[in-house]
């Protein structure tokens, strides 16, 4: 989405990619912590943490890396 | 060790340290729990606020009065900066949500440094639920009858340029970044800036007060506590300002965003 172009965009930008770490944690970690309760295992969690701290990365670098 | 603790706690008639507690205000009147300080607050809040623009407005003047100037300046403060410039074209339809927004969380913070009342209301979490509560619906229905339930959805799921996989990994995002996060963050910034806020104000004096009723040098100590009490209640003024301000800023950012031509 292209927000329109203000002053403030740098809040803007401030709290919208907080929220995206926020939830790329919080979705895929826990879709990974739900995965290692439902197998009894392990590494799903960090797995899970990892992919979102990824796909976060990459959603932020797609919304105001890529101009 | 805890023994120990609690023997010392008792020898030295301790200082109760504020917690979470001093926000539970017991109801006035018995057995009524809608009679306490934070709802009284609030409608009081709302009276003082019509009062003020009542009056404001009442002799408009090409010339303005001192009360028509402060009135009109916070007005168009929040049409002109928050309104104008961050809608866009279609924000006159918008500011009179804006303008109660901003004013009342304002007032509601404000109380929390003004002497007597000392309370900030949204510091109760339940304020800052609903009015974040209001924003999610309300930029939410501007998207959907702006762009159509689909297509609003859709812009929000898929971002143009991405090769196809990758959506597997983002569309998730998106989708808890626009009704998970997105109130989340909007309530709780406000609410726990005005629950530390009070926190350690109360700290502070409190503090300051219980060194007062200590022996001589503690007494000495009591001046400093109670400077930086004040030094905190005008950093307060400041921070209640700022989240008042946030607040209404992510509001008429995300109806911004939901009026957007492409998602």
């Amino acid at each position: 989405m292209s927000e329109p172009q203000n002053p403030r965009n740098d809040e803007n930008a401030f709290w919208t990619i907080f929220g995206y770490l926020l939830s790329g944690l919080l979705i895929w970690g826990g879709i990974g912590y739900g995965l290692d309760q439902w197998l009894n295992t392990g590494y799903f969690l960090l797995g899970g943490l990892l992919l979102g701290m990824g796909s976060s990365l990459y959603l932020i670098w797609l919304r105001f890396g890529r101009n | 060790m805890q023994v120990l603790a609690a023997a010392q706690f008792a020898a030295d008639e301790g200082f109760n340290p504020p917690d979470a507690g001093d926000f539970n205000l017991p109801p006035f009147i018995e057995g009524n729990e809608f009679a306490t300080k934070p709802i009284l607050l609030a409608f009081f809040s709302v009276i003082l606020i019509s009062v003020f623009f009542y009056l404001a407005a009442r002799r408009a003047a090409l010339v303005p009065s001192k009360l028509q100037f402060a009135g009109e300046s916070i007005y168009s403060f929040v049409r002109n900066d928050l309104g104008r410039d961050v809608i866009g074209h279609e924000f006159m339809r918008f500011v009179p949500y804006l303008f109660t927004l901003f004013t009342f969380i304002l007032v509601n913070n404000i109380f929390g440094i003004v002497p007597f009342i000392q309370f900030p209301t949204m510091s109760r979490v339940s304020f800052p639920y609903v009015l974040a509560a209001f924003t999610f619906f309300i930029f939410h229905y501007i998207g959907i009858r702006k762009h159509g339930l689909f297509s609003y959805l859709k812009g929000i799921m898929f971002i143009p340029g991405v090769p196809k996989p990758a959506y597997i990994l983002i569309t998730p995002l998106e989708l808890a970044t626009y009704f998970l996060v997105r109130p989340m963050t909007l309530s709780l910034r406000l609410f726990a800036n005005m629950f530390a806020g009070h926190l350690l104000l109360l700290v502070f004096i409190l503090g300051g007060e219980h060194l007062l009723q200590g022996v001589i040098g503690l007494k000495l100590v009591s001046p400093f506590s109670f400077a930086i009490g004040i030094v905190l209640t005008f950093f307060e003024f400041m921070v209640q300002c700022l989240q008042a301000y946030i607040f209404t800023l992510l509001t008429a950012l995300y109806i911004a965003g939901a009026l957007a031509d492409e998602h």
